[in-house]
Formats: C-alpha cells, structure tokens, sequence
C-alpha cells in the first residue's frame, strides 16, 4: 500500500512492483565471487534500488529511497 | 446499587436487554453500560488477573472493565448498542461478576505480584510448568469464540482525499469549516454521528484505525446499510487533521477500582448524554478544576455531590465559590486514601503529606478527575514523534508528521479546540505559517496522581485492564525493569484491550517517581495499530474462489467432466492428475496411462509450460547470455534443451528453445518458474543488457500445448490429418495450419517416445483435442496425468527442476553438462560454474537408485546414508514403479553419488533400512532411440 | 540472586516485596573486556551466560542500544521448531529443543517453555513431498515427525475450517509434538539474570556505533559511550548487522526486511498447539489468551519497524480460509520487527576474514527457537576461535565455496 513514483505510470501502489533491491554488478573477476553475488551494503538510509513495475509498464526503475524511513527521495 | 435514571425512558424507546440472565429496561440506542449503570447494577465485571469486582469507569471506547461477550464476540458495554434482543455475559467470571468463585485470588495477591509466574513454577525437573501453565491458561484469556454463524458482511472501498479529518468534535468541524476550497476533497469521520457540513463528505459511526505509510488511512464503517456489517474504507489522504480528542486520567489510590469509582467524565456523560445519574452521593476527587465545573455541571443536571477532594490548596475558580455557597464540602490539600465498601460505599481520606486526616466522607459514587491524556495513537502509528508537555502532564504531537497535524485535544489544546483545529486544516491545506496556539491543560493542574501509598491499604491500581498496581511498578523500578519498555513487558501495563488510554501517564507517573526521574526521561511507548479491536473479517479480503485464484487451461474443463484427478500444481494451475475409470486406483489408472504412451499412444495437456517469444537482430546473442547453453547457432526450424543457471551457477530453470526464424526464437520454460523468467528476461534485457536489440514478450496464455506421444504418435496424427512436414527432424518445429489457423508442431516432449508437441492457439485446443482422442481410439490412446508423466520421465532420467534441482545442484552435478557450453565468453552463473568445476570438494549428484526388491518403491524424499553413520548423505528425489521395466526405480541426489555407481547403499526407510542398487541415472531406452524415431 | 521460587515468593511477599534484588545490575562500562557482545537480545545473552558458565570467560560485556530484547527477541511469535528442511539445520535445531526443556530450569528462571507441538498444515502437492523428505532426515535426528490425515489434523485442532469445498483444501499435516513456545522477554530476562550472577556486564542503551581493527585484528568498540576495548568482538545484532559489519569493511549476504505479527483479543483456550499453514499465515495462543499470528515478511527492504498493510491484508485472508470462526474475533494489537534475511535463509554463526570478530547473524524470521542453541554454538565458536562440525556448515565462507544453506528446496528462491 505503499505508493512507488513511477516516472511512466505515476504514483502506483507498491504491489505493482517487484522490489529487486540494490544493483548487482555481475561478477567481473576483480572481486570474490561471494561479494559480488550474495553481498549486499544494506545501507540504512537513502539507498538506490532497483524495482520492476510488473503490473505496470514492466519498466525496470532505479529509485533512490530511504531505508530508515521508507521515503522515496529525488 | 446506586445508579438511576434522571429521566423515565420514554415508552416508545423501551426495550429489554438482558444481562448475565437478568432482564434490564433500556432506552434504544443508548449503551449497554449506560442500561446497567441506571438499573444500578454497578458491579458488571471481573478483573483480569484477581478477579476483583469491578463497575463502568469510562463511556468510551477506553473503558477498562465493562468487557462483556455476546454471541457476536466480545464488546465493551459503553460500546454495545441497548436493543431488543441484545444478550451479553460478564466475560472471565463464574457464576457471574457479582459472585465469582475465583475472585478468592485476590486474597492471595500478595504471591502474585508482577513477574510472579518468571519466579516459580519450574518445580521438579520442570514438571510443575505444564501442570501451572494449564491452570493459568484457563484462568486467563476473557471471553469465547462468537457462536454468531452468519458469516460477517464487510466490504472494501476507496477513497482519495486532499484532506481527511479525524473527528468530528470541536477542533474537528473548525477544520471542515475551513475546507472550503473548489475542487478540494475533504472527509470527515467521526466513531459517532457525525455532522453534514456539505462541501465534505462525512463519514458517521466510522472509526479510523490506522495510519500507514504515504497518507493511507483504514477507517471502519459500522452498518452502513441494513444488508452491511461494516465497511472498510481505505482512504489515501493528501493531509490530515487528527481530531481525536483526549481521556480523562484517573487518580491513583487504595481500591480505585472498586465499582462505583469512575471517571468524572464518563459520570458527566452518562448524566448529559443519557440522563443517568451514576450515584446519588458523588465525591469528586481531582487535581484540577475540572472537578469544579463538573461538580456545578453534575448538580444541573441533578445529581448529587457530596464533596469534592482536592490536592490542591486554594484553588478551584470561579466554580469553587458556588458550590461552596450551595453547601458542598471542599477537601482541600487532600486525596482519597482509600475507597471502602463493593461498591463503594465511602472514602478515606489523606493529607498529601500521607498523614491521615481522618475524614471518611460517605458516597456511593467517586468521580476521578486526573487531567487528560491526548489520544495520539493515529499520529504514532506512521512513526509520528511525541515530546513530553510539562504544563499538560502529557506526551505531544512533536508537529506534524508526513502532513498528519494533530489538533484540539490531541494536541493538547482542549480548551482552544476551534482555533487550533482550524489553523490545523489550514496548514495541512498548505497555508502559511502560523504561530503555535498555546497548550491548555486542565486549570491549574497539579502533576501529582497518586495519592500517599498507605500500608496495608488495598491495592492501587494504574491499569485496570492489566490487573497492575502501584506497587507493582515500583516493584518492576526495583528489580531493575526500569525503563519504560521493559516495565510494560514485566507488568504487561497498557496490553489490555484498551491499550493503556488510562493507564499508560499513571504508571509511567509512579515509575518516573520511583526512580526520581522526570516523566519525560521516563519516556514513552510506541502506540501499535489498530485504534480500536477490530475483527479479523474486516481486514480480510475475499476467501473462497478468490483467494488465490486458480489458474485453469482451454482444457481443463474437459479434463475435470472426464473424471481426472485434478491437482494444484506449480503458479497455481489445476492439472489433471491422472484419469480414473470406473473403479481403478491411481496406480492402476497411471501404470495403465504409461503403458499406452510406450505401447500405443498418450497425450497430455502441457499448457501451463511457460512460453516466451524473443525476437531481434540480437534474439541469439541475448539468449546465449540468458542461457548456459549456446543457441545463437542454432538453425531456424529447430530447438534444442537448454539450462538457465543462477549467478551462483545453481541450476533456475530448464526448457526447449526453437528458433523460429534468424530473429524470432520460441522459448519454453518450467511451469512453476514462468513468472520468475519473465522478471528474469525482462532483467537481463534492460538492466544487464541493454545493449542487445531484442524484445521479449510472454505468451504463456495465448498458445495451447498439446503433446501426443508413442510409437503411434504419426498413425494418430495421419487419422486426424494433421500434417506436419514428413521430414521434421527430432527437435524440429515447423509453423502449420490447425483447424484454420496457425500453430506450431514440434518434435519434442518429455516421454522419451516419438512426440509431437503442438502449440495452438488457445480457443483451438478443445476441438484439436478431441479429434486427436477421437482419431487416436482406433490404436488405443489414452489421456495422460501427471502422475504418469512423472513415471515416464523417471524412467528416461529426465530431471524435473523442482524435484532434482532442490534449489542447490548446479547443472554438472545433475548430468547436465551436456547443455552448457562454457566457453561462451559471458553468460548469467558462468564464473560461479566455473569455480564449482574447479573445485575438488564432493557435490551432489544425480544417481539411479534400484531397490533391492525390486517390488518395493523407495519413498521419495528418504535419506540415502552414510555408510558409516546414521547420517544423511543425500535423498530420493522421485520414485515410482515402472510398468515398461517391471520393477520400482528411483532416482537420488547423493554427495559424490556418481563414485558410487555399481555400489550398495542404505536407505532410511520407516522402521529400517532398505537396500539399494546405484545406477547410471537412465533406465529407459538410454539411447533416446524411440524419441527420434 | 535472589531466590526465585515459590519459597522465595512466599518468604519476599510477608515483606510486601519490598526486599527483591535488581534482576541485572546496572554496571558502569569497564575500559577493558575479554569478550564484547552487540546486542542483549536473546543471541547475545545467551553467548554471553555461556562465555561465563561454560568456558570461564566472565570478563565480558554486553552492549545494547537499547533495552534488553528489545529487538526482534520480544517482538516474534516464539514458535520453538526443528522441522528445517537441511540435515545441518535440523540436527541444530534438534540440540535446541532438548536445551529448551531445561532452560527455566538452568537459568533458575521461568521462561514458560511450553512444548505444544506444532501442527503444519499441507495444502500443494509440492508441500507433501518437501515434508516427507523433512521426515525422513528428521529421523536421523532423533525428532518425532509424524504425517496425519486430514480428520486426524481437525481432531488436533478443532476450530479448522471443516471439511468442504475450500479452494486449497487440506490435503495432509504434519505433527511436530516436540515444538513449542516460550515467553519471549523471559527468556532474554533469564539470561540476562544468569550472566549477571556470573559477573558478565550488561549495558543498554549504549549503541555501538564502529567495530575498531588494528593490523586485521580487533581491538574493540566505539560506543555513545566512548571506546571499549575487546580482545574478542562478537555481533548478535540481527537488523542492523550490516550497519555494524561495514564499520569492518565487511559486506554480508544480509538484506534488512520487515516482519509483521499480530495478536488477538484474549480469549479462553481453543488451541492446544501450533498452527502453520506453510507460506501463508502460523499462529498459536499465548498464555494469555491472545492468538499470536505470524506471516511472511514484507517484499521491500528497511529498517523501518512498521508494516505494511498489504502484508496485513493477507496474512489475514490466509488465517480466515483456514480458521473461518475467527472472523469476529479482533485484532488487538500489529506490530512490526525488522529480520535479517540471509540470502540462503540460513544463518551465519561464523567467524570472519577480522581477526576476533565473530558473527551470529542472518536469522532472519528463525531467531528466537534458536537462541539457547545459537548462544552456546556462539559462546563455543568464541572461546575457541573455531567452529564445530555442528555449525561449520552456517560459516560465512559457504558463500565464496558454492555451497549455499538453502531452507527451501524451491528452484526459484531468491535469485
């Protein structure tokens, strides 16, 4: 029941989406195999993530959001 | 026996309502509570922990005591509508609230102070806890199950708003008056009857339970319309006033729970609101004037007041003066030491210096007016930060909060409710700043509550609902439960129903005390949604059918008028599972479809398959980038099996990709992982690769999948004149007309049998359908179910995602090494799969597993053990008994199992272990020389 | 300590409990520890009272930044379970029970553990097959794990919806009769009590804002309180792991998610034991009286304690299907924890490439069951700077072998 800004669609109710998380740079050889696959920085405050507007224009979205408050930020 | 009716109910509103058994004259529509107070019924519940008598305190929803159960669920009595008919019980007492035979708790209080059950009960080797447990247990918990069985009729609705008010009291309607902008959208709901402002919309006997993230509010409609329970509005509101008003505060002495003592408030109420008297003596003990001006109010309206105790000295204003001239006594610098009798029949009372003044004041009523506590549950809810107000002894609002503003009471300004409602709207409308309206408290109040603790006087309770005192906080302080968090959790204070609306500033008041500590160093709980108790059903959406909805193929109905068994399997579909004549079992109906798919001819409905088109200039290079398997060479008009593999090289998911044309492939994937490859795909393509010209879209819905199979596939196919290209190689596709229109055929399936896999469009299938059954009766085909398709498949050794690949197998540990081609330079999971290759440690491997007795069928998921110890070295992933080999097969993941082929191991089976024989994992014609026929 | 008995009770009551001594002293931080321990939840208290009771290490410190359990230790729905899907998993979890049944007795404080038993309830096919494999493994364990028919499940628990038309209708149960549940804050309360006596310092409400390293080895804390230094550092910190580890330069297989409970209005005993109805909804009644109920967590990441009323919306729908004669019972309270969801759902109880730096993390919505088996697994990892065979498979170095922990057997687990 959140609302997610979808820059195509709007405001949608967060439903609509799959919150992927943050980006994953796919493994290039220059770090362990372990950090690039399973780790995460789980920052607490503003993160960018990437979410899918599934029910929506299947747009994958990068969004900054803050993890402390919930608040999308621009 | 004390209360009484200021004014006869008029006939034409009479009706009966029963209580414990006893029948009671009530005015319609007035509250239940209100009923029992005016038949003078003053003890109408049990306490929680010590079944104490206890009598209505409150007329609101933060009644503490007035529980009562009716065949509808529990309900407080100031809340339960008087009509004919109505029928409730005191909750937790027996035989009834006035004589309960646990109420002898009480005398062993002092065992039981807070925590009591941490420091005993673990008696002989913790023997005695389930014994005690079961005691307790059925001590506690209040009512029962409804016995109401007409199901709830709730429903949902919407509603958008740029402005929502809370409340339709004073500082509320000063708000609405303000909304009067065009075009502006503005509700206004109110727990009661709320006013017609018409420029809002107004939402009457509608309480609002909660504030989430981003404006949602959910409010609850009671009775909207006869054929309505209730209606749950989700209202996503662009700002808000919170209106919703504040509770007395009770004061803190010996017995103040003892029935006849109550909120002056609610004694106002009850007098104003429904013309009952709550006592023909009242006492009045405050801390504040408002015990003043209700004490003027109260004689008004007829009821009298036999004095009015006041911790103060010299105060009272202007009220004072005329209550002394009517003669009524002022206690000044005192409190109540003690409340006496069941109920109550009279006071004690105490100079605050704890020295007795010996004055006894008999009454029969005690009115408790302690200050107000604002209600700002709505406002923390979404996260809403609190300030403590010294002046109004009370936790604040700290501003707005994600354009929620408190106003009125809630905010601490119940005496300037209007002005501090409307600058509220006005704010929350976007206007411009404006000064603060200053707090006003009650006048003149003296932050103290409780009166001097006396020894051996009766309990002091801060919260009724919880059954704790005065002394148990302060118990909790010493113990070291000391911040406010934990002395909740350790005395359960503010867990009741009414979660802590009169309790909560009291205790935290003794505990602040107790540790010599300001109330705002004390601090103050988080409030928890919802507002009020709500039932489940109001929260619920639609069951039944529509609570995930199941997912059904062009076929299924014919497969469920045909009798099959049908399963739910994987993202929901019904599948037929197999399809039973008369009188046959399932292994029967299954080892009967088996033998028709390897003797004669089957088909089956393989409609769920995930499907996918991708097309582009760049279809092939993304495809290898998707996949493990290259197919970006692959001719058009043909297909080839193909993994994909998670980053960490555990095998996703597997399927046939066929390419259609040089830029347009047709991709299928497993059932249960369509969706998650379409999220999956889209991912790649614009995340990962955005490079790639391509596009991808899901028709998983549009085709139909029929797949005939056996080695009278072809004849089948002659009969119905379906004529796919004689020359259509194994793994071929080739577009043809089917009943008119365009359809794929492939030469593919998953029986290990020559098959043809036709792809329909979804409104052919039912017809294509039959006239394959109807051309294939001359060789004996039959329908498959699934459970024949597993069989067939164990016996080829083909792996199914869900079962294999048990979420960890990478594709070289389930024989599948075949279908990655790893010197692709880049693909999704190639790095991890290369680490994997390099790593000498055992993983697990797909084995064949050959029960030692033949006839016996390993059961699927037994642990395969060490050889050494009862320990698990791996599991059966599928089993069956094989009609075409004669014998039970079973298929394993066994940790390094392929160094075990041609060796024994042990199986744990229920009651022993069975043996077995470690196979290569491909029964069935391993050559694959049927399938390519 | 006091003498926490009836006895005790009787002898303290005759002078009005006036004479009770605090449960935990209030100590003031020393500048040196043996061991720090980040959070005095149930994890931390319990690697704490073991540091002390089991391997004579008493010089040690658990730091809080808030009250004790006040995290995700008083905030679930206490279920107390062996029945995982991975061998390792369940042999822990095995260990766990049996330590459950004596714990109130060890911490000679009563935590109510009450073993119940749990009643999951099969409604997929999939779900069948999954558990007679968990069946199975959980033989070689030693843990009871019977598979019951339909009318044998109704028998065990009433009030499920009877047997008719529903749109997944049961197909099978299982029954766990070694699960149960305990009061949560008891038990983090009992530990805390118990490690005090053995002279462990317990400070709340001090956070621990950095992990201090010298030459890749430990040195301590930094506190709102100033530096604290620590031979040993151990996190049991649950949400805010990740905060804590990248202080070390460390970034976990964590991801911070919200997990929603919720109970109802008390009411007299209807159900005898624990209800799961895998994937959708689980729920017992306390003591109390109140129905705990518990769902999946939310699909978003955050920190923030608060749900989401989707999430809400239906866990309710799932519990009403099952237990129709709830539908006029209320919704009391909802409240709102924050887990750590590890990648593969299993923890890690581990050391790190940080030289005295050692993790019980990644719980995610299985912490409580675990705390008495976790403490002592952590106070043992601990004290001998190495894993056991018991919990070698929750090392964080699974991870860069390729030899992920997976509790569900589902191919499309988190990608």
């Amino acid at each position: 029941m959140r609302l997610v800004p979808c820059p195509t669609c709007g405001p949608r109710e967060a439903g609509e989406f799959v919150c992927f998380g943050e980006p994953r740079p796919r493994p290039d050889g220059t770090r362990p195999l372990a950090e690039a696959i399973y780790a995460r920085d789980n920052l607490k405050g503003p993160v960018a993530e990437l979410w899918w507007h599934r029910a929506g224009c299947r747009r994958w979205l990068t969004l900054r959001r803050n993890s402390a408050t919930n608040a999308f930020v621009e | 026996m004390s209360g009484y009716r200021l004014k006869p109910v008029e006939p034409d509103a009479r009706v009966t309502v029963r209580f414990d058994g006893r029948d009671f004259e009530a005015r319609r529509g007035e509250s239940l509570a209100a009923t029992l107070l005016a038949a003078g019924e003053t003890t109408v519940a049990r306490s929680f922990k010590y079944h104490r008598p206890r009598g209505i305190v409150a007329h609101g929803a933060h009644e503490p005591n007035a529980l009562v159960q009716t065949k509808d669920g529990m309900a407080l009595a100031t809340q339960l509508d008087a009509r004919e008919g109505l029928d409730a019980r005191a909750v937790n007492c027996w035989p009834g609230p006035r004589f309960d035979l646990a109420g002898v708790l009480d005398r062993f209080g002092a065992l039981l102070p807070a925590g009591f059950p941490y420091k005993t009960f673990m008696g002989p080797g913790g023997r005695a806890w389930p014994f005690f447990e079961r005691v307790i247990r059925a001590l506690a918990g209040l009512g029962t199950l409804p016995t109401q069985t007409r199901p709830l009729r709730i429903e949902k609705r919407h509603a958008h708003c740029e402005l929502l008010i809370v409340g339709a009291g004073e500082a509320g309607r000063a708000a609405a008056a303000q909304a009067r902008r065009p075009g502006l959208r503005t509700i206004l709901a109110d727990d009661g009857a709320c006013p017609d402002f018409g420029h809002v919309t107004s939402l009457g006997h509608t309480t609002v339970l909660a504030r989430h993230e981003g404006g949602l509010f959910l409010a609850l409609e009671r009775a909207p319309h006869p054929g309505l329970d209730a209606r749950l509005w989700k209202i996503r509101a662009g700002a808000a006033v919170l209106a919703t008003g504040a509770v007395e505060r009770p004061l803190v002495f010996a017995g103040n729970d003892r029935p006849g003592v109550m909120l002056l408030s609610a004694i106002l109420a009850y007098a104003r609101r429904d013309f009952v008297a709550a006592g023909r003596r009242v006492l009045i003990a405050c801390n504040n004037d408002e015990g003043y001006d209700g004490a003027l109010a109260l004689a008004e309206a007829g009821v009298g007041i036999v004095g009015i105790v006041d911790m103060r000295l010299g105060a009272g204003g202007p009220a004072r003066a005329r209550l002394e001239r009517s003669g009524v006594p002022i206690h000044e610098g005192m409190a109540i030491g003690a409340a006496r009798g069941v109920p109550v029949a009279g006071a004690r009372l105490v100079r605050l210096d704890g020295t007795d003044a010996t004055r006894d004041v008999a009454c029969d009523a005690i009115a408790m007016a302690g200050g107000h506590t604002p209600l700002v549950h709505l406002h923390s809810h979404a996260g809403g930060p609190l300030a403590y107000a010294g002046d109004a002894a009370a936790f604040l609002p700290a501003g707005a909060h994600e354009g929620a503003w408190s106003a009125g009471a809630a905010n601490g300004r119940g005496l300037a409710a209007a002005a501090d409602g409307a600058r509220a709207a006005r704010l929350a409308l976007g206007g411009p700043a404006e000064p603060e309206i200053p707090l006003s408290p009650a006048g003149g109040l003296l932050a103290r509550w409780e009166s001097p603790p006396a020894p051996g006087a009766d309990k002091a309770f801060v919260d009724f609902g919880s059954d704790v005192t005065a002394a148990d906080i302060r118990l909790a302080a010493r113990e070291g439960y000391d911040g406010v968090e934990l002395l909740k959790r350790y005395t359960a204070t503010g867990m009741a129903l009414d979660q802590g609306r009169t309790s909560n500033m009291n205790a935290l008041d003794v505990l602040a005390r107790a540790r010599g500590l300001s109330p705002d160093r004390a601090g103050t709980t988080t409030f928890r949604p919802p507002f009020l108790p709500v039932p489940f059903a109001a929260f619920a959406d639609p069951g039944g059918p529509l609570w995930k909805p199941s997912r059904v193929t062009p076929l299924t109905a014919w497969h469920e008028t045909r009798g099959a068994k049908m399963y739910e399997s994987g993202a929901n579909w019904r599948r037929p599972g197999y399809y039973p004549r008369a009188g046959e079992t399932l292994d029967a109906a299954c080892a009967r479809e088996c033998a028709a798919v390897r003797e004669a001819a089957g088909i089956y409905d393989s409609s769920p398959l995930g499907k996918f088109e991708v097309a582009g200039p760049d279809a092939g290079a993304f495809l290898d980038f998707v996949y493990a398997t290259r197919l970006s060479d692959l001719k058009p008009g043909r297909g080839r099996y193909a993994l994909q593999l998670h980053e960490d090289g555990r095998l996703f998911d597997d399927g046939i990709v066929f390419r259609l044309a040089p830029e347009r492939f047709f991709v299928t994937t497993t059932t249960g992982n369509a969706d998650a490859c379409l999220q999956r795909f889209s991912y790649c393509r614009q995340v990962l690769r955005p490079d790639l010209r391509v596009v991808v879209a899901s028709v998983t819905e549009q085709w139909a999948d029929l797949v005939l199979c056996g080695p009278r596939a072809r004849d089948v196919l002659a009969a119905a004149a379906i004529d796919p290209p004689r020359d259509l190689p194994f793994m071929g596709i080739a577009g043809i007309e089917l009943a008119g229109r365009p359809a794929l055929v492939a030469r593919a399936g998953f029986t290990g049998e020559m098959s043809f896999e036709m792809f329909v469009p979804a409104s052919s299938a039912p017809a294509i359908w039959d006239r394959l059954l109807s051309a294939g009766a001359a060789f004996g085909i039959a329908p498959v179910g699934s459970e024949a398709n597993h069989v067939l498949r164990i016996e080829k050794g083909f792996i199914s995602v869900g079962h294999e690949g048990d979420g960890i197998a990478g594709p070289d540990d389930l024989g599948l090494g075949f279908a990655v081609h790893a010197d692709k330079p880049d693909f999704v999971g190639r790095a991890a799969l290369m680490r994997d290759r390099a790593d000498p440690a055992p993983r697990p491997q797909l084995v064949g597993l050959l029960a030692r007795d033949p006839a016996f069928v390993l059961p699927e998921g037994a642990a395969v053990l060490r050889a050494d110890a009862a320990v698990g070295r791996g599991f059966v992933t599928a089993s069956c008994a094989s009609g075409a080999l004669g014998r039970s097969l079973a298929l394993a993941l066994i940790e390094d199992g392929r160094a075990l082929i041609g060796r024994d191991v042990a199986v744990a089976i229920d009651g022993g272990i069975a043996g077995a024989h470690v196979v290569r994992p491909a029964f069935y014609d391993p050559q694959g020389a049927r399938q390519r026929g | 300590m006091g003498d926490y008995s009836f006895f005790g009770l009787l002898r303290h009551a005759f002078a009005g409990h006036a004479e009770w001594p605090r449960a935990w002293r209030d100590p003031p931080l020393k500048p040196h520890y043996d061991v720090v321990v980040v959070g005095a939840g149930g994890h931390g208290l319990a690697a704490a009272y073991y540091l002390a009771a089991r391997h004579g290490i008493r010089n040690v410190l658990v730091l809080d930044k808030g009250w004790i359990g006040g995290g995700n230790t008083g905030r679930n729905t206490v279920t107390i379970r062996a029945n995982y899907l991975r061998e390792p998993s369940i042999r822990f979890h095995a260990e766990g029970l049996r330590m459950w049944r004596e714990l109130s007795g060890a911490l000679g404080f009563n935590v109510m553990f009450s073993e119940r038993g749990q009643l999951d309830l099969i409604q997929t096919w999939a779900k069948l097959r999954d558990v007679k494999r968990r069946r199975s493994t959980m033989a070689l364990a030693g843990v009871p794990f019977d598979i019951l028919t339909p009318a044998q499940a109704r028998a065990r628990v009433p009030i499920l919806a009877p047997e008719g038309p529903t749109r997944l209708p049961i197909l099978a149960a299982t029954w766990h009769p070694t699960a149960g549940v305990a009061r949560h804050d008891a038990v983090a309360w009992g530990y805390a009590r118990a490690a005090d006596a053995l002279g462990v310092d317990i400070v709340q409400n001090c956070e621990v804002r950095a992990i201090r390293r010298a030459g890749g080895r430990v040195t301590g804390v930094e506190t709102a309180r100033g530096f604290v230094a620590a031979g040993k550092v151990g996190l049991a910190v649950s949400a805010h792991a990740g905060v804590l580890a990248a202080s070390a330069d460390l970034r976990l297989p964590i991801e911070t998610v919200p997990l929603q409970a919720f109970v109802s209005e008390p009411l007299k005993p209807m159900l005898s034991c624990i209800v799961n109805c895998p994937g959708q909804v689980y729920l017992s009644q306390t003591d109390k009286g109140e129905l705990a109920i518990g769902g999946g967590s939310d699909p978003v990441p955050s920190y923030v304690q608060r749900g989401d009323f989707a999430t809400i919306e239906r866990v309710v729908t799932a519990l009403l299907e099952i237990f129709p004669v709830l539908a006029r019972v209320r919704l009391l309270r909802q409240w709102t924890g924050a887990i750590d969801l590890c990648h593969d759902t299993s923890p890690i109880l581990s050391k790190t490439p940080v030289e005295g730096l050692y993790l019980d993390v990644g719980w995610g919505s299985g912490g409580f069951k675990a705390i008495p088996a976790g403490g002592a697994a952590f106070a043992r990892l601990i004290a001998n700077d190495a894993p056991d065979d018991a919990i070698l498979p929750f090392a964080l170095s699974r991870f860069e072998s390729g030899r992920p922990l997976y509790e569900t057997a589902g191919a499309s687990n988190r990608d």
